[in-house]
């Protein structure tokens, strides 16, 4: 029906099929371009390789992420926060949710694989400087922990306090960039770390930004700034709903 | 082994471009999502098969575990913005 329903805008509309003709083109110049790349593959790989030895990891990944292209993570970090702050600004949190069908069985749930998941994202932080892992799978895998207790009615966002909720959030760029700036300092260079720091060095700001991007991505599951960042007070069932604190 | 993995390779590119047409195509938005994300499932697979378990994981926890949910949350506040606007009384559309 869905075939139906384009064929016949295509034929009501001349616009849409010069767009499709164009889309069509486009895509057959991407197809011929990507079977013309020439091989073996020009590129950074054997580079990286053969510095592996300076980065202080294994992983060679972690080592372009964190070390050797450290730059762009510490932008990518940065663009995470200020989606955060973007969505903060827009909206508040629908909290507390109106979620009163918790059956017990998911809280007891819950409450087994938390532990378990926060267990196997630290272990991805963790992993990431010998084998595939690292802040961004390990956070997001952290922020999955917390995006389930949001949804089972654990409310952590609403209750925390203000300060340690913003510090959560920066806590990785903040590491990452101190570190940048020691590195400026004492090697002369933005972001370069000694060889033989440099492990414990990424380890600090792949933890700290580990962190950070669990809060962070399960803050844009929240939807919004937590209304207790207005009250300074952390939200209690027992005070109802009337206005910030007046005397 | 080879013959088994290029089957293998053409099965899961024709069901990315698949599930992609059909999650365009899809005028639910709810189906769409879920769409969505299983493509994301799929595509870390095909990320396995490129030999990047790094990109193959962000795609699992990121793309298909995480902008799901958001996606869903995005479609549940809209859905609840609207009925509180229209202050209608219909039936979900939705079966």
């Amino acid at each position: 029906m869905n075939d139906n329903l384009l064929s016949r805008k295509i034929k009501a509309d001349p616009l849409l099929s010069a767009v499709l003709l164009l889309i069509a083109c486009l895509g057959g110049l991407l197809i011929w371009t990507v079977w013309r790349i020439p091989r073996p593959l020009p590129g950074l790989g054997e580079e990286a390789a053969v510095h592996l030895a300076e980065s202080g990891v294994d992983n060679p990944v972690t080592a372009v992420l964190l070390n050797f292209r450290g730059y762009d993570t510490l932008l990518e970090v940065t663009v995470l926060l200020l989606a955060a702050i973007t969505i903060w600004s827009i909206t508040h949190a629908p909290f507390p949710p109106r979620m009163p069908d918790t059956s017990p069985v998911q809280a007891g749930a819950v409450r087994l694989l938390v532990p378990l998941i926060c267990l196997t994202g630290g272990y991805f932080i963790w992993q990431g400087s010998y084998l595939a892992g690292g802040a961004f799978q390990g956070g997001a895998i952290l922020s999955s922990a917390l995006v389930l207790l949001l949804i089972s009615d654990f409310l952590w966002l609403p209750r925390m306090h203000s300060l340690p909720l913003r510090l959560g959030l920066v806590l990785g760029p903040l590491v990452f960039m101190a570190a940048a700036v020691w590195g400026m300092l004492a090697q002369g260079s933005l972001l370069q770390f000694p060889p033989e720091q440099a492990g414990a060095f990424l380890l600090l700001i792949e933890t700290a930004c580990g962190i950070s991007i669990g809060l962070t991505l399960a803050a844009y599951f929240a939807g919004g700034r937590p209304l207790t960042d207005l009250r300074e007070e952390p939200y209690s069932a027992d005070r109802g709903e009337d206005g910030p604190d007046g005397d | 082994m080879t013959v088994i993995l290029f089957c293998f390779d053409i099965l899961l590119a024709a069901t990315l471009l698949w599930l992609a047409w059909q999650l365009l195509s899809s005028t639910d938005i709810f189906r769409a999502i879920i769409f969505f994300i299983c493509f994301g499932l799929l595509m870390s697979i095909a990320w396995v098969r490129m030999h990047a378990p790094d990109v193959a994981l962000a795609e699992a926890a990121i793309g298909a575990g995480l902008t799901g949910p958001l996606f869903l949350a995005a479609l549940h506040r809209i859905e609840r913005g609207y009925k509180k606007e229209r202050r209608l009384d219909q039936d979900e559309e939705r079966g």
